[in-house]
């Protein structure tokens, strides 16, 4: 069952596993390496700070070629993620490149938890306070940072 | 420095001599004032005045002078203390740096080669005594330098000297390492040596490690004398820097004197104003007579005279007084200068001493036990932390312990709730049994409400009832209008049958009146047929008569015979006529007849069937009869019914409300039970809320009765620690006590090491004697070191080309590590497994040439990498 996805994606799994970067762990899920599960730490001196969000990526057969579908399981309060944890994120769709791995992935998510892209607001309200109240999104985004350590 | 200095100098001995010089002027004038009061005129006290004035300028001067020398030696001294500070932070650095060093590089000496540590603490105390009297001499000459008091030159001195003590340590340090080198260089040939010569030189070599070590104790007390010394050389600066407070105050009063001396000045100045204004203009008035003024003037003049006398010596006096004070001055700064240099030369010694090892030891020793103090006061810092923090445990347990009770107490009011919940849920649920029992009631009361349909049914069906009856009493009177319209029938047949009657007997007379006519009609008829037979008969007759000649009278008679033929004819013709009348009327009387006939028959029909009819009738007006008393019966059953529906309305009506009523009631209920339900649920949830309540109560109570037995455990083992630690404290203290006795005893052997030290110096001569003899040696095993060192050199080739060997299989290592770093550059990086084999021309990334083909299979061909945008054209293989 050594297809090119499944030994790309153990590629990618040493290379997580030798070089990890900060505040990003991921693994696949027992027996089945198409799914993984992955913890992105909020970035320090943000107001994510703290929170441990987890996701899901699930690849297909056309990994390298075709991007994974990844989901946060956590619940989010951002301007760019779906309320059922999905992400829009150009490189996780039209973006997307053969040369991205898992860390390049949770890493590209990392930085969009503190810059997010409200012109392509997938939670409205989040965009909105983003862009016009930000105390106010700090607060929820706080709010949902304490919400992540259950 | 001289030339700054040396000015001064004079000065000051001018200043200290010009005082004296001053009052001896101002003793002269006293002397000369009374002689001359009378004799001399004013021109010589104006001499004088202006000698006075000019010594006052030149005091002035002084003053200033004094002031600027004083200011400069301020700075100066500024700049002396920084400097001193700075050799002194050297001197403690770098000295002691050095030293411990040396007695480091002693120490580790010791041990093996004892004769070159000789010789280098020979050499680094021959180091150390010219460094120190190097320093000494600096120090000498800065002292010099501040009994001159001059600037430049004592700064240039004291950074030279920093410079060349930093120097010399420098040097030192150098020849200390270099020394140390050579050792480790000797060490093995020392050791080869050592084997060589036996054991010929150890009770030598032992005595020598004894002297070191005594050395080293000595040393140890030097340094402690360079402390002490070093304090009471503190000591003399305040006493300095309250000189010069002194100096200052003095200067102070020196001012005072001065503006005081301006004053004189002034009132001379007014002096000779005045007496230029008599010498002006008195003489001439003098000369006039004037005496009286002129001598007035001159009582003035000689009071002014005397006070300006007066004041005169008692500035001489002052001046005298603070001359003293300065010279005074002058030799207890001078002694304190002695006192300086002494304790320059003490310091020397002492920092000699303090260079010795012993002295170091001790300061070790003496640091150890403080640092030993320290830890024991931090022990008991950390104890007292611990019994705060026990004292604050305690008081969170009795905290918590309280908490207990309030968790207790909430318990039992919890209980005390859950027993009037349980109360409340007891009566819920008998009013549950009695909404239920009601409900039953009610569920039973259906029955009466099954009667209440059927008597609504009842109801509601008599309004049909009526309906039908009435639609039968309808029927009944249609047919009794149809009982009527027979009657009228009955009698309009009647009245047919009556007229028919008539009819027919007026027929039956008719039909008499047309027999009786037929009867005459046809005996005349009958007449008639014998008449025209007779006339035939006649004509017959006539015939055979009429044909002879008698023709007129036969034709007149047959004339008339014709006539009365014709006339016969005539008649028979009527008579014909006649008989067809009585035919037709025979004809009609048949008709008639039958028709009578039919009409009897008819009658009799008629009759027959009026007889049915008036059986009918009679049957008919039986049944209305009954009918009729049927519709009695019925209107009086319908009365009594509408009167029986009149009674039921309003019963209905009060049926129909006591339903309503028993609808609202039963609504009523019906909320009721649904409300009970509710709060029955509600109570439920309540009781289960409460049920959870006392359940997390007595959780919590248990947990909390736990937690304050562990918490009792916690505070017995706290109080278990806090005597325990009490008990080390104790021990502590004792052991505390101990060392301090330790340390009296150490004080002890301090002074014995000094002794020993004073030998050990001795001792050192002597082992400076065997040095000599030793070094002698130590050319012979340099010859040898040098061998030895070739040897070396030559083992050190075989070992580094064997490190070069072992090194390989690193060195393999590494370049396989490289080599698999050279071939993951070498691998793809979209697919990460096949190698590059194409490159796009565009941006010149390469990529494996199945991830490359699914590229330009999709819609979007752009490079992973940069994502530039290629067409297939641009993808060319590149063999690597």
């Amino acid at each position: 069952m050594a297809t090119p996805a499944r030994k790309r994606l153990m590629w990618d799994f040493k290379r997580l596993q030798k070089d990890p970067p900060v505040g990003i762990s991921g693994a696949p899920q027992d027996n089945n390496i198409m799914h993984w599960n992955a913890v992105i730490f909020g970035p320090d001196d943000s107001p994510w700070e703290g929170g441990t969000f987890k996701l899901t990526l699930q690849f297909t057969e056309d990994y390298p070629n075709k991007p994974p579908v990844v989901r946060f399981v956590s619940k989010m309060f951002h301007p760019n993620i779906y309320a059922d944890g999905s992400i829009c994120l150009d490189i996780l769709q039209n973006q997307w490149s053969p040369i991205y791995d898992v860390s390049a992935i949770l890493t590209s998510i990392q930085s969009l938890l503190c810059d997010p892209n409200p012109n392509s607001p997938a939670n409205s309200e989040a965009a909105r306070l983003f862009s016009e109240n930000k105390r106010e999104y700090n607060r929820k985004v706080r709010e949902i940072v304490e919400q992540s350590y259950v | 420095m001289a030339s700054t200095g040396e000015p001064d100098r004079k000065r000051r001995h001018f200043s200290s001599i010009s005082p004296t010089e001053a009052a001896a002027a101002v003793k002269k004038q006293p002397f000369f004032w009374p002689s001359s009061e009378d004799k001399l005129d004013t021109a010589v006290l104006q001499f004088q005045n202006l000698k006075l004035s000019q010594k006052l300028e030149a005091q002035h001067v002084e003053c200033c002078i004094l002031e600027d020398r004083l200011s400069q030696i301020k700075d100066h001294q500024k700049l002396y203390g920084s400097s001193l500070k700075t050799v002194h932070e050297s001197w403690e650095k770098q000295l002691t740096a050095a030293v411990e060093s040396c007695s480091v590089r002693v120490s580790d000496s010791s041990s093996g080669a004892h004769r070159f540590v000789d010789k280098e603490d020979g050499s680094s105390l021959a180091h150390k005594d010219d460094f120190i009297n190097r320093l000494l001499e600096t120090g000498a000459t800065e002292s010099s330098s501040s009994n001159i008091c001059s600037n430049g030159m004592e700064e240039e001195n004291s950074g030279n000297t920093s410079r060349q003590f930093t120097q010399t340590l420098y040097n030192l340090v150098a020849t200390t390492n270099d020394l140390r080198f050579q050792k480790d260089q000797l060490y093995p040939t020392a050791l080869k040596a050592d084997l060589d010569k036996d054991f010929c030189g150890q009770p030598s070599l032992n005595e020598l490690e004894s002297e070191i070590k005594s050395f080293r104790v000595v040393l140890d007390d030097v340094l402690v004398k360079f402390k002490s010394l070093s304090r009471e050389l503190q000591s003399h600066r305040d006493a300095d820097a309250k000189v010069r407070t002194d100096l200052k105050r003095i200067r102070g009063e020196l001012e005072n004197e001065v503006v005081e001396l301006q004053q004189c000045n002034g009132d001379l100045s007014a002096l000779r104003a005045e007496r230029d204004a008599t010498a002006g203009a008195f003489f001439p008035v003098l000369s006039l007579g004037n005496k009286l003024a002129s001598g007035d003037k001159g009582r003035d003049k000689q009071r002014d005279m005397q006070e300006m006398e007066s004041v005169l010596k008692e500035l001489t006096s002052l001046a005298s007084s603070r001359l003293q004070e300065l010279n005074d001055l002058h030799e207890e700064r001078t002694k304190i200068l002695e006192k300086t240099s002494s304790l320059q030369n003490k310091s020397k010694s002492v920092r000699c001493i303090s260079s010795s090892q012993a002295c170091l030891s001790l300061k070790d020793q003496l640091e150890k036990s403080k640092e030993a103090v320290f830890q024991y006061m931090a022990l008991l810092e950390k104890l007292q932390v611990e019994k705060d923090s026990i004292v604050w445990r305690e008081r969170e347990m009795n905290l918590k312990s309280e908490l207990g009770d309030v968790s207790r107490r909430s318990s039992a009011v919890a209980d005390s709730r859950i027993a009037s919940l349980d109360v409340e849920i007891q009566k819920q649920l008998d009013e549950k049994k009695r909404i239920k029992t009601r409900l039953g009631n009610i569920s039973k009361e259906r029955g009466r409400k099954e009667i209440f349909a059927d008597m609504k049914a009842l109801i509601s069906s008599f309004p049909g009832e009526m309906s039908s009856m009435r639609s039968q009493l309808e029927n009944y009177k249609e047919t009794v209008g149809g009982i009527h319209s027979l009657r009228a029938d009955v009698q309009s047949l009647s009245g047919v049958l009556c007229r028919k009657t008539k009819e027919c007997e007026s027929l039956h007379l008719r039909s008499a009146d047309y027999a009786s006519q037929l009867g005459g009609l046809n005996a005349t008829v009958c007449d008639l047929t014998n008449s025209h037979e007779e006339l035939k008969l006649f004509l017959d007759m006539y015939k055979r008569e009429s044909i002879d000649p008698r023709d007129i009278a036969e034709a007149k008679e047959q004339e008339y015979r014709a006539w009365a033929h014709v006339q016969s004819l005539q008649s028979a013709l009527d008579e014909h006529n006649l008989e067809l009348r009585v035919k037709a009327a025979n004809e009609a009387e048949a008709v008639s007849q039958q028709m009578l006939a039919a009409a009897e028959a008819e009658i009799a029909d008629l009759r027959q069937k009026m007889d049915d009819c008036k059986r009918d009738v009679a049957k008919h007006s039986d049944i209305l009869k009954s009918k009729h008393e049927e519709h009695g019966t019925y209107l009086s059953e319908i009365q009594t019914i509408g009167s029986a529906y009149e009674d039921i309305v309003p019963q209905n009506q009060q049926l129909l409300l006591q339903v309503t009523e028993r609808d609202d009631y039963n609504i009523k209920l019906f909320l009721e039970s649904v409300t009970s339900r509710q709060m029955q649920d509600a109570l439920l949830i309540d009781k289960n809320i409460m049920d959870k309540d006392i359940q997390q109560a007595s959780a919590s109570a248990s947990f909390l009765s736990k937690k304050s037995s562990r918490i009792e455990d916690q505070s017995r083992f706290c109080i278990d620690q806090v005597q325990k630690l009490a008990e080390d404290r104790y021990q502590k203290s004792v052991t505390l006590e101990n060392l301090q006795k330790k340390r009296a005893d150490i004080g002890n052997g301090l002074d014995q090491a000094r002794s020993r030290l004073e030998e050990s110096h001795s001792k050192v001569e002597q082992s400076r004697v065997d040095y000599g003899a030793l070094e002698l040696e130590l050319e012979v095993e340099r010859f040898d070191r040098r061998r030895i060192e070739e040897e070396m050199e030559i083992a050190k080739k075989k070992v580094s080309r064997l490190r070069s060997l072992k090194e390989g299989s690193s060195a393999i290592q590494k370049l396989r590590q490289e080599l698999g770093e050279f071939k993951e550059i070498l691998k793809c990086k979209a697919c990460n497994d096949r190698p590059k084999e194409v490159v796009i021309t565009k941006c010149y990334h390469l990529f494996c040439n199945p991830c490359v083909q699914k590229l330009t299979g999709t819609r979007q061909r752009k490079c992973p990498t940069c994502s530039a945008s290629f067409g297939p054209n641009d993808i060319k293989p590149i063999y690597i």
